[in-house]
């Protein structure tokens, strides 16, 4: 008999119901002590729909007990999410109300567009994605909605034109990232933002029209999200690649061909070499093969390192990112934010010059 | 009896197991279904009368609409008044079952 470890069995109750995956579930039921930990996981990586699916067809074995307590965690995620997603109204409202067009990203357009059961997918935040020329109205007007931001901008104006965005949390305690690209550093600026509102997907919700991202795009949000987040990646982007890959009408041209364009091949490649060794997936398409087969441009390759080398901070990535930009002007407008930040302050820490300096040295040296 | 009645489309929900969930944009609080209420709500996807739903919801427990048709519309009524559904009579949106039928 084979003994599952604690992230094996994780990936294989995420890869539950997708087509191809090798994973087995365990055929008895946990013991308590082994179950508990599952549990937790599943709620930290939202994977709760996952879990109570897999125990719902029978396919995981549990006790009553168990099933109850993963009844009981889920139906709170769910809650939760619902809650999230009246707010996401009242946002989206606010910013329509002012012409401000949006793109609601991850959690909420993934639930109504990619799963067949909205409950499977829970999140536990709002993301949106706004137009750079439209970012700093934004946030001016859900500061007036009594919205705070707990990191301040590195410099008026630095968002808008270098950042991935900025989180923002409600009166209500909720977190809202409002984007203007998908990531921070060299793989947020290259991307061509324009393309990100090319063809959106509408959705309903609560009666009110909402827009995300076509399919092509919300599979490269998640490959970003996944490949330069956490390390070793979040499973729930994993299971939104998964499915989206093996999606019947997903045009894998256009991944392939906006992933070159953005000069993000290395992303999408690892994310979705990650996401099949992940849930032990056997069938390849055309988009597998492609990963499999990628060998790193040494560019790309030299940024990521920014993302997850020993010494990468956000200066580091930062500094990688001067790379990135197209002009001079953007790259000494770039520099000058981050040697002299506002109120000396970088992602939320202040730091005296010399230390700015310092850890931006190390980062260059991370990025080469 | 041209009433008819239908989810609306101002709630957010969810089916949880063998309940649904539903919160409401105008009252933020969550609406719990269960037992028969699911089904219920599956079948007010679409705008429904009480002959209808009453005879959908028998032949899915296997008895008589006469049988089911009293509590339906309680339940009816009770999904009114928490604002999760909506009737119409005649084309013509009305707040309650009770000023419906009245």
């Amino acid at each position: 008999m084979t003994v599952l470890t604690a992230p094996d069995l994780l990936a294989a109750v995420a890869a539950d119901g997708l087509l191809g995956t090798t994973h087995g579930l365990p055929p008895a039921p946990l013991l308590d002590e082994e179950f508990e930990p599952l549990l937790e996981q599943c709620l930290s990586e939202k994977l709760t729909g996952a879990l109570i699916t897999a125990i719902g067809s029978g396919r995981l074995a549990a006790t009553d007990l168990q099933g109850h307590r993963v009844s009981e965690a889920h139906f709170a995620a769910v809650c939760h999410c619902m809650e999230l997603e009246a707010a996401l109204l009242d946002v989206t409202r606010v910013l329509d109300e002012h012409d401000i067009e949006t793109r609601v990203l991850k959690g909420s357009a993934a639930a109504h567009l990619d799963y067949a059961d909205p409950s499977d997918r829970t999140f536990a935040d709002i993301d949106l994605l706004v137009r750079s020329d439209d970012f700093d109205k934004a946030v001016a007007l859900l500061l007036e909605e009594g919205f705070t931001r707990p990191v301040p901008e590195i410099r008026p104006g630095f968002d808008r034109r270098f950042g991935k965005g900025c989180t923002l949390n409600s009166p209500d305690g909720y977190e809202l990232d409002l984007h203007r690209t998908f990531v921070t550093g060299p793989f947020g600026l290259t991307i061509n933002l324009d393309d990100l509102w090319q063809l959106p997907a509408p959705f309903v919700l609560g009666g009110q029209h909402l827009m995300a991202l076509s399919r092509e795009l919300r599979l490269l949000h998640a490959c970003y999200h996944a490949a330069l987040g956490d390390r070793p990646p979040r499973i729930a982007p994993l299971r939104d690649i998964a499915r989206l890959v093996l999606h019947d009408d997903l045009d894998e041209q256009v991944v392939r061909e906006l992933a070159y364009s953005w000069r993000g091949d290395l992303v999408v490649a690892h994310a979705i070499r990650s996401t099949w060794e992940t849930f032990a997936l056997a069938d390849d398409t055309a988009l597998t093969a492609w990963a499999r087969r990628y060998r790193p441009d040494p560019r790309q390759a030299r940024a990521y390192r920014t993302y997850f080398a020993e010494s990468a901070n956000y200066a580091a990535r930062s500094w990688a990112s001067v790379r990135a930009l197209p002009t001079t002007r953007q790259r000494a407008t770039f520099l000058f934010a981050l040697a002299f930040p506002q109120n000396g302050v970088i992602g939320g820490s202040a730091l005296s010059l010399r230390q700015r300096m310092g850890r931006a040295g190390r980062g260059l040296r991370a990025g080469r | 009896v041209s009433v008819r009645y239908a989810r609306s489309p101002w709630v957010l929900w969810r089916r949880v197991g063998d309940r649904v969930v539903v919160l409401s944009r105008h009252r933020p609080q969550f609406t719990m279904l269960e037992a028969s209420a699911p089904l219920v709500w599956q079948l007010l996807a679409t705008p429904k009368t009480l002959d209808e739903l009453a005879t959908a919801v028998a032949a899915s427990f296997g008895t008589s609409p006469p049988a089911v048709r009293e509590s339906l519309a309680g339940s009816l009524e009770e999904l009114l008044r928490l604002g999760i559904i909506g009737a119409i009579d005649d084309g013509v949106p009305v707040a309650s079952l009770r000023g419906a039928d009245e």
